[in-house]
């Protein structure tokens, strides 16, 4: 046999066997075998002082070509295993990515107090100032001062709570309006949040206890369209861009002219539906421009100023925008429900 | 109030339907007005059928048989009504028709005798109460007419709600009046004329009011002849549809007018007033009377009275009273038009309890100068229906008239408050519309009708021009309200910090009761004198403001615990309260609790109880992000756990706060079964923190020499005693500070502890040699040896 057809049969060999070769030793030993100091090709290699003289270049050359091809060919089987073993390590550590993360506990927020902070950040952005009255209030701040007359229902045992001679709970944020125009002088722009008191029977919507935020603010030539433009832009801040709002005539005592804000539902955008009870329309706060008697008792030259005031029930927003039908539901503290909003 | 839409057209014209009057009376202030549902669905199957023949019943005395024309056929009733004659008119409910007494109608067989439908009082047709007699029809009504059709009950009504200064819109005219000036319509206003007899009033009786405050003027027209009754179906139908209850014909006639003009009026019999004489005066105390109601009223100073020489007939405009109320015997009536001060009026029907429909008209206020008006068009509808005699004249005792009122109004102005550009004429024209005599001018001279006593002032015409104007015309000026800047108050921005933190640290906020019950509060030992007491509470269960907020966090621990809430960790800013004499003072704590399970059981956590040092860490951590230093020092509250307590103080010895377990025994009572943890403190030392600022320190240019000492003390030193040490001895060289390690048991003799402390200690001018810090080790050492009868543990 000669030598060439000799290192043919000895290529197609080692070919075969590195591809059956499962491990680095497998590498190892094929290598050995065929192109190691005694490998076969090897001792072929040394056989070229054999070969006629006039071809032994051709042979050596043909020879030395298979050995790089062996060589390439267990160098690349060598990887090709090697890679597999790294991949089995890693494949051994795997672990099951559909398991739950381990628990962030992260607190939330009260809803009323979250829309109330809500609110707050609105009217900051429109120049309103947030400032805080207190809860137990002089009748004369909470009634006298914005133009209740002495009768007025709302001032009675039925309807308000009182803790001393001349002091109630106070029974809305409107007070503060007093409050903040006797300590400055105008322009005022204030929003004052915080908790009241009504002597109501508990039911869906009402409670003994609620948050308000109040607006207020007196400058030259404030106008009901100044009244309408700033809570245009708290609707649509709070609500959504689309929200529409509706203005309509209504009665507060220290308000003159009065109003009511109605709001495109939220359900239905309009069209009529359960929960605006079919007129598209839902009522979201009273407000109105300042009375001139409101203006006298804190001593504003009510011919100089005009201005505005509104008032809003918080939980009213908050239930709107939560879908809470309840009012209670928001003050059971139940951490099932105050963590799922 | 109930507006019947057929029944307003008699006093304006309308060409819209309901519910486009509905949006215009929304539009004017009237909130929520809409069509009410159809409520005569009852009456499907009642029909109008005429009695043709009446036969007395063989079996039973008391029953006839009655063949009934229905126009189509002839039924057969059996009939027990003592009105049923031959001829007469009748509601008939129909084989499957159901009464207003609950049956439904079927053939059935009474005594021996068929009866196909029924012959109805007023009751059983959902008219009213009467039982006694069946409901006479009409006679000329064609027979098999629908009930509700022959009643004049099909037409829609809408419902409104009138808010408290518009008392002059508590009757239909009022409402009409509003829409015709809308729409520029003219306003009917029927003229009333009742045929005077001959006899005159003044002959007949006299009246005096004393108290000309409460009652400024009293009118009274006298009828005689009348014959009391029950109304006629359909003036009992039109009650209905106002919404009101009716009576006899006089009382009837008096409500529909005061249905009509919001007016309210009231029928005395005459022969029951002692001596025909009509006192207005204050009650005596203790006076007493019985109402129309049945109920007695026991009265004070504070009340009005119309009385005779020698008692109350009635509690001026709230309810008349029994000895003087108009009976099927009544022939001579006086009805009463009269002006009564809302204030009186609205505090007797409170005080009284009494809701009548009069109270509720005079509390608001009524118009003083249309009572001949109402007067005369009761004795009109009276003698109508009663075909009685109407004595000539009229009674009027007027001493508290008062000049018109004028309004000076600057259009110029108006436009200036409305934001608007309304023209002079324009506003003129709207004003007259709604009956205001307008004097025009650069200013104008507004005379107010009487009956509107809301408008006072210039504002008040403003809302009138506005409301006709249109409140939805009035441009929504955006560019002014985005011309400042503002701010939030440093309280409410530090609660919003404290609020973001403790969320972020797992706690969920929650909002409790600031009205609580004193036992709750006696039972935390937390019902000092000073608290403050509301005076009217509703029932013991919130009669007093709270003056802390652990009770409040403890039932919200409790509940959810209850509801089966594994791990549960919340918080709450809210204010307390108490009193130092007339002086009320209310300050915001922020409250933390804890209870169950540290987290929630989840496959990778070893879940455990929460304990004291997980609420203690939060309360550390906050004070860090705030800047402020405190120290934990045992001792607190009584309700809490002797062992677990421990009481804040900050630098100058102030009291912060305290963390705490619940003591076992109240965690009982509330059945919880779980340790409940709760942290109360300080808002103010949050708050004065908020605005200091911390400068960044340098980068330390030498390096630190870390010690970790272990010290053996008895069990009773504490933890806070050793630091101290370390930092008395270390100094300013002491950088940081760490207890690393709590150890008892062996080698660790008994009744003694291990503390292990990481110390780093740090000179920021140079490099501290070690010897210098085995220097104070060994101070610390000896001091720990003397004064805690301590050990350093060597390795």
């Amino acid at each position: 046999m000669d030598l060439q057809s000799e290192a043919a049969r000895i290529r197609e060999a080692a070919a075969k066997a590195i591809k059956t070769c499962k491990s680095i030793d497998d590498v190892d030993a094929v290598r050995v075998k065929y192109i190691g100091r005694r490998g076969e090709l090897t001792l072929l290699l040394r056989k070229l002082g054999e070969v006629s003289p006039g071809q032994r270049k051709e042979v050596g050359k043909m020879l030395n070509a298979i050995k790089d091809e062996i060589s390439s060919l267990l160098a690349e089987r060598r990887k090709e295993i090697e890679t597999a073993l790294k991949d089995e390590t890693l494949r051994k550590e795997t672990i099951d990515v559909t398991l739950p993360g381990r628990r962030v506990r992260i607190g939330k927020l009260h809803p009323t107090l979250r829309i109330l902070n809500e609110i707050i950040d609105v009217f900051v952005g429109l120049g309103f100032t947030a400032v805080e009255g207190p809860e137990i209030e002089t009748e004369y701040n909470n009634f006298d001062a914005l133009n209740f007359p002495p009768w007025h229902p709302s001032r009675d045992d039925f309807d308000s709570f009182y803790v001393g001679d001349g002091y109630v709970l106070r029974t809305h944020t409107s007070p503060a309006q007093v409050r903040v125009m006797k300590s400055q002088e105008p322009p005022v722009r204030v929003v004052v949040p915080g908790r009241c008191y009504r002597r109501d029977t508990p039911d869906a919507s009402h409670l003994m206890s609620f948050f308000q935020i109040e607006g207020l603010y007196v400058d030259h030539d404030v106008s009901l369209a100044d009244l309408k433009g700033t809570l245009a832009i708290f609707a649509r801040e709070i609500f959504g861009p689309e929200t529409k709002i509706r203005f309509r005539p209504h009665y507060f005592p220290f308000t003159e002219p009065s109003a009511e804000l109605d709001i495109s539902c939220l359900v239905c955008g309009g069209a009529g539906c359960r929960l605006c009870k079919q007129s598209g329309w839902l009522e979201v706060l009273g407000c109105g421009m300042v009375h001139p008697n409101v203006f006298k008792h804190v001593g504003y030259d009510h011919k100089a100023v005009t201005g505005f005031a509104f008032g809003l029930g918080v939980e009213r927003i908050a239930m709107l925008k939560y879908g809470i039908s309840d009012i209670r539901t928001l003050y059971e503290n139940d951490l099932k429900i105050l963590n799922s909003l | 109030m109930r507006i019947p839409f057929g029944w307003l057209q008699n006093f304006v014209k309308l060409d819209i339907s309901p519910q486009e009057a509905c949006e215009q009376l929304i539009m004017l202030g009237f909130s929520d007005a809409e069509v009410i549902p159809n409520e005569w669905d009852c009456l499907d199957n009642f029909v109008v059928g005429r009695a043709t023949k009446v036969e007395s019943h063989p079996g039973d005395d008391h029953l006839k048989i009655v063949d009934v024309n229905l126009g189509y056929t002839t039924l057969k009733s059996v009939c027990g009504a003592p009105n049923v004659v031959t001829g007469g008119a009748y509601a008939v409910a129909l084989p499957g028709a159901k009464l207003g007494s609950g049956q439904t109608v079927s053939r059935a067989e009474i005594s021996g005798v068929v009866s196909e439908c029924v012959l109805c009082s007023g009751w059983e047709a959902w008219l009213d109460d009467s039982r006694d007699s069946l409901l006479e029809l009409d006679k000329d009504l064609v027979p098999g007419t629908r009930l509700i059709e022959a009643l004049g009950l099909d037409e829609p009504v809408i419902e409104v709600e009138v808010t408290p200064n518009r008392g002059d819109c508590l009757g239909l005219v009022g409402i009409a009046r509003e829409l015709a000036a809308v729409f520029g319509k003219e306003l009917i206003i029927p003229e009333p004329a009742p045929k005077y007899g001959s006899k005159r009033i003044e002959d007949l009786v006299d009246v005096e009011i004393h108290d000309e405050d409460a009652c400024p003027r009293y009118g009274a027209m006298v009828l005689e002849k009348v014959s009391v009754r029950p109304s006629r179906a359909t003036l009992r139908a039109q009650l209905r549809l106002a919404g009101l209850r009716a009576v006899n014909n006089v009382v009837d006639a008096a409500n529909l007018v005061m249905f009509e003009t919001g007016h309210p009026l009231h029928a005395f019999d005459l022969d029951k007033i002692e001596e025909a004489h009509v006192i207005v005066r204050r009650a005596a105390e203790g006076e007493k009377i019985v109402g129309i109601d049945g109920a007695q009223y026991s009265l004070g100073p504070e009340d009005l009275v119309i009385a005779d020489p020698s008692k109350p007939i009635a509690i001026a405009g709230v309810i008349g009273g029994e000895n003087s109320e108009v009976t099927s015997t009544t022939r001579r009536i006086l009805i009463e038009g009269a002006f009564f001060k809302k204030s009186v009026i609205w505090r007797m029907s409170k005080r009284l309890a009494i809701d009548s429909e009069a109270a509720y008209r005079f509390a608001r206020g009524v118009d003083i100068e249309a009572i001949p008006y109402v007067l005369a068009q009761a004795a009109e509808l009276i003698q109508d229906e009663t075909s009685c005699d109407v004595c000539r004249g009229r009674i009027d005792v007027y001493p508290g008239q008062r000049p018109p009122r004028y309004v000076t109004a600057r259009p110029k102005r108006i436009n200036r408050l409305l934001g608007t550009a309304i023209p002079d004429q324009e506003i003129c024209d709207y004003l007259e519309r709604l009956g205001f005599g307008v004097s025009p001018g650069r200013d104008l001279e507004v005379a107010v009708p009487t009956r509107r006593g809301d408008v006072e002032s210039e504002v008040d015409i403003a809302e009138e021009v506005a409301r006709l104007y249109g409140y939805d015309r009035i441009r929504a000026a955006e560019e002014r309200a985005c011309s400042a800047h503002g701010k939030v108050s440093s309280s409410l921005a530090t609660q919003s910090r404290l609020r973001t933190l403790l969320a972020g640290m797992g706690l969920t906020e929650v909002v409790t009761d600031s009205m609580v019950s004193p036992e709750v509060l006696n039972l935390f030992g937390m019902l000092p004198s000073q608290a403050v007491d509301i005076r009217n509470p509703v029932g013991v269960g919130a009669s007093v403001l709270r003056t802390g907020l652990v009770p409040g966090i403890v039932e919200v621990l409790v509940k959810n615990e209850h509801r089966g809430e594994e791990s549960i960790a919340v918080f709450e800013i809210g204010k307390i309260y108490d009193r130092n004499n007339a002086n009320f003072c209310e300050k915001y704590r922020v409250g933390l609790g804890l209870s169950g399970l540290n987290e929630p059981r989840i496959w990778c956590c070893n879940a455990r109880q929460f304990d004291f040092f997980d609420l203690k860490g939060m309360v550390e951590a906050l004070l860090r992000q705030f800047g402020l230093e405190a120290a934990f020092v045992p001792g607190g509250p009584e309700f809490l756990h002797l062992g677990r307590k421990a009481l804040l103080r900050g630098i100058e010895g102030n009291e912060l706060g305290f963390v705490g377990e619940i003591l076992p025994d109240l965690c009982g009572r509330y059945g919880s079964r779980r340790r409940l943890y709760v942290a109360e403190l300080e808002f103010e030392p949050f708050l004065e923190s908020i605005s200091v600022i911390s400068k960044v320190s340098e980068r330390p240019k030498y390096p630190g020499v870390k010690r970790d000492i272990a010290v053996i003390v008895s069990k009773t030193v504490l933890d806070s005693d050793v630091r101290r040490i370390i930092l008395e001895e270390g100094g300013d060289l002491v950088e940081s500070l760490e207890t690393f390690d709590v150890y008892e048991g062996k080698p660790v003799p008994e009744n003694h502890k291990s503390l292990a402390y990481a110390i780093v200690f740090r000179d920021r001018s140079r490099t501290l040699k070690e010897v210098e810090v085995d220097e104070i080790q060994k101070r610390i050492e000896k001091r720990i040896n003397e004064e805690l009868k301590g050990t350093l543990r060597k390795e």
